[in-house]
């Protein structure tokens, strides 16, 4: 065997929604530094296994199809490295919060349900503007490092798997719809934060957060949606104490035009 | 009543319960009071029952407790009952037991200032 090779022993646990019960498959397989979870459940597919199943799109933590419970913690397979994990038998299981569709793969209906409750998109007052965009909505950098970590979110819903509140409570919107609130709330362009406080003052919004800061240690991408949970509470409370009002949102702007600076030659014609 | 509201009352009567509690075991020390002996004596305690002040104190602390704790058993129920319907029972039967307690609390103070005033 070669010095950075090591044989692990993968325990599966699968869900047979045919018999609506788990059955835990053990599987040897001999890895190579550099190999992630999911390279692994693709050897094993190849090789061993055709009837395990699993979700996966990208491989490189863009996608977030591939969330898993891999040694008791979510993660995505395609970001984690086995080596990394310092252990000889590794455990994968669904995300949990999550209803079962086959052995690792979640259904997110619930999960998007929630998403498009807290209407994931600018509401603008403009509406003709709107539909029929005639110029660029006007946003200055420093407008948009007020949102910027939260846009950074792939809905791979490793937060609402951690979650302790989602564990008990299915009606709770969960750290990733609530984080989303707040990110279209803190964009300049967006006029929604009154609609928007009305859907998440609630038990089952942002009042069920027990602080656990789950969420955030799981993140794969270091958005932080208890930071988000806590921003949009004291917004909520601003509101209750009436020191919040309708936002009027940034107007439009013509698109800038570029200038070709002196001595810079004009590029070939396109030939496609 | 809104959520925010019934959390920002919540908030609220936790600040007043800090307070009122560090007051009225002030009462208790050399400091703001007769010292701990003394200020358990009996007729000690009925001499604050006939002040105004200190009867003003213990009501408002009454309240505070009862309304801070009454919204914290609801929410710990609201996390067990998660059915809208059963919510609003829980609710209406949660605010009936609380003006129980509060008008029960509330007895011995306005009788320990009837006392008072008999006893003088």
């Amino acid at each position: 065997m070669k010095k950075d090779s090591k044989i692990i022993t993968f325990k599966i646990k699968r869900w047979d929604p045919g018999k609506g019960d788990w059955r835990i498959s053990t599987y040897t397989v001999t890895i190579r530094k550099g190999m992630t979870i999911l390279d692994a459940l693709v050897h094993i597919k190849e090789t061993i296994d055709h009837t395990l199943s699993y979700r996966a799109s990208c491989r490189m933590g863009i996608c977030g199809s591939c969330g898993m419970t891999i040694n008791g913690k979510p993660r995505l397979a395609c970001e984690t490295q086995i080596l990394e994990l310092k252990s000889n038998t590794i455990s994968i299981e669904p995300l949990k919060n999550f209803d079962l569709i086959k052995d690792l793969a979640t259904d997110f209906s619930l999960f998007f349900e929630k998403q498009t409750k807290i209407r994931p998109y600018l509401i603008r007052s403009d509406e003709d503007e709107y539909w029929n965009p005639s110029r660029e909505y006007k946003q200055t950098p420093t407008e948009r490092l007020l949102y910027e970590q939260f846009s950074n979110c792939i809905t791979c819903g490793l937060c609402y798997a951690a979650c302790p509140t989602n564990a008990t409570n299915i009606n709770y919107l969960g750290p990733q719809a609530l984080m989303n609130t707040y990110r279209f709330i803190a964009d300049s362009r967006d006029e929604g934060t009154l609609e928007r406080i009305e859907l998440v003052d609630a038990v089952d919004g942002i009042w069920g957060c027990h602080l656990s800061g789950a969420c955030s240690d799981v993140c794969p991408k270091g958005v932080d949606p208890a930071l988000a949970i806590q921003l949009l509470r004291g917004l909520v409370a601003a509101k209750a104490l009436r020191r919040i009002k309708h936002k009027k949102a940034t107007g439009v702007v013509p698109p800038s035009e570029a200038k070709r600076r002196k001595g810079i030659p004009e590029p070939p014609p396109f030939n496609v | 009543m809104k959520e925010s509201t019934i959390r920002l009352i919540q908030y609220f009567t936790a600040l007043l319960i800090f307070i009122l509690i560090g007051f009225h075991l002030g009462i208790f020390t050399q400091f703001l009071g007769p010292g701990y002996s003394a200020g358990l004596d009996y007729l000690s305690v009925l001499e604050r029952m006939k002040n105004a002040f200190y009867d003003t104190i213990y009501l408002i602390l009454l309240f505070s407790l009862l309304t801070h704790g009454f919204i914290g058993i609801r929410n710990i129920m609201f996390e067990i009952f998660l059915t809208s319907s059963i919510r609003r029972i829980i609710t209406l039967a949660l605010i009936i037991v609380y003006i129980f307690f509060l008008l029960y609390g509330a007895l011995p103070i306005f009788y320990g200032v009837e006392e008072c005033i008999t006893c003088v």
